[in-house]
């Protein structure tokens, strides 16, 4: 068993530090959590949601970056949704050591989920 | 694929001229000497107390169209046994580093001028299914270091074999097949008295695109730096963000974290 997954894991160390898939995966995997596939810590019931599908399990990571981007500037962010990128016009704020984008009214978290940036809509820290 | 299958044939071709003749059974046994060359490799990484390693991988991802593309990367590792690692990989998304002293573990990447640190283990052993667990992270190259020993490693195995001695780079390395559901893999190690993985390469069977993952090694079992490339220093303007805690390994007592 430890040989095989040696290997595997192996071909993630590969993707290493850059296009985790087995960190993707994991994303998939919290994000799937409802009807609509979104991550939603809280969620007004009846409320039109954005949906952030989760990137396939083998995805250009470029690519995927684009379309989401594009769902930020579209719809409204929810408190709790998780995006790849922030538009460029978002401000960065440092609170407490740690560093947020200000997008308007809109506050988001960037954090390291496996390797790989994303940003998750959060309450103004502040 | 012709010439793939000429190369194959020409190596099938030299290897029977060989005592063991490279009969249509041979392709489907484990040859335990296939699998004591992988210990062996095994062991040989794990006695060194120090090593610096530089590597070219190349990485296919099949699109939607199930075309494989394949991404090249440069990685880089420095390791002092038991408790300092550092690790770059440059690619289409800049270079990310990982640095652990012994104390703390930091991710940074070039392309936000992002980092993020948290306490860590005490060893390297340690820190892989640490920041595994917990953050969704592996470690480069980190399996490296198991091959051999598991005493059942060799039981998935549904065939191994030596394939011949081939060139890489300036060394002479002996070449393995090894196949398991799903997955066929190749290994080359150094003869000699360092026997090193020279080259790796993985073909997961179970996609139509065989898509590969292969990785050419380059080794300093004596290498010169300082234990200061295991420290973190932020580069200019680089902001301090969180790592996103993988749910399960939560304890159960804490509470919500304080990023949400």
């Amino acid at each position: 068993m430890r040989k095989f997954k040696a290997t595997l894991a192996l071909a993630a160390a590969a993707s290493m530090l850059l296009t985790p898939v087995s960190a993707q995966a994991w994303v998939a995997a919290r994000t799937v959590v409802g009807p609509n596939g979104g991550v939603y810590h809280s969620a007004a019931a009846g409320a039109p949601r954005p949906y952030y599908p989760p990137p396939p399990a083998v995805y250009h990571p470029v690519a995927a970056a684009a379309v989401t981007t594009a769902a930020v500037v579209t719809t409204a962010a929810v408190v709790g949704s998780i995006v790849h990128s922030v538009p460029p016009s978002c401000v960065t704020t440092v609170v407490n050591g740690l560093a947020y984008q200000q997008c308007g009214a809109t506050w988001y978290q960037p954090q390291y989920v496996g390797t790989t940036v994303q940003y998750i809509v959060v309450n103004p820290p502040r | 694929m012709k010439p793939i299958r000429t190369a194959a044939a020409l190596l099938i071709a030299a290897w029977a001229g060989s005592s063991m003749a490279a009969d249509a059974g041979a392709a489907k046994t484990v040859d335990p000497q296939a699998v004591k060359a992988l210990e062996t490799m095994g062991s040989y990484l794990r006695s060194l107390p120090r090593f610096a390693l530089s590597a070219d991988t190349t990485t296919d991802f099949v699109d939607d169209n199930g075309q494989a593309l394949q991404f090249a990367r440069h990685a880089e590792m420095q390791v002092v046994r038991p408790n300092r690692l550092k690790a770059s990989v440059s690619g289409e998304q800049g270079t990310r580093s990982m640095y652990f002293d012994g104390k703390t573990f930091t991710l940074y990447g070039s392309q936000h001028n992002f980092y993020a640190s948290a306490p860590a283990p005490k060893t390297i052993g340690e820190l892989v299914g640490d920041i595994a667990d917990k953050y969704g992270i592996e470690t480069p190259l980190a399996d490296l270091f198991y091959w051999g020993s598991d005493p059942d490693q060799g039981k998935e195995l549904t065939a191994a074999r030596a394939v011949g001695e081939e060139r890489i780079g300036d060394a002479t390395c002996t070449h393995y097949a090894f196949r398991k559901p799903g997955t066929d893999w190749q290994l080359w190690i150094r003869k000699g008295a360092q026997p090193l993985p020279c080259k790796l390469v993985i073909t997961a069977t179970d996609i139509e695109a065989r898509p590969q993952h292969a990785v050419r090694f380059n080794w300093q079992t004596q290498p010169s730096f300082g234990n200061d490339v295991f420290s973190f220093k932020p580069p200019k303007d680089a902001k301090r963000i969180a790592f996103a805690r993988n749910e399960a390994s939560k304890p159960a007592s804490a509470k919500p974290s304080a990023k949400q």
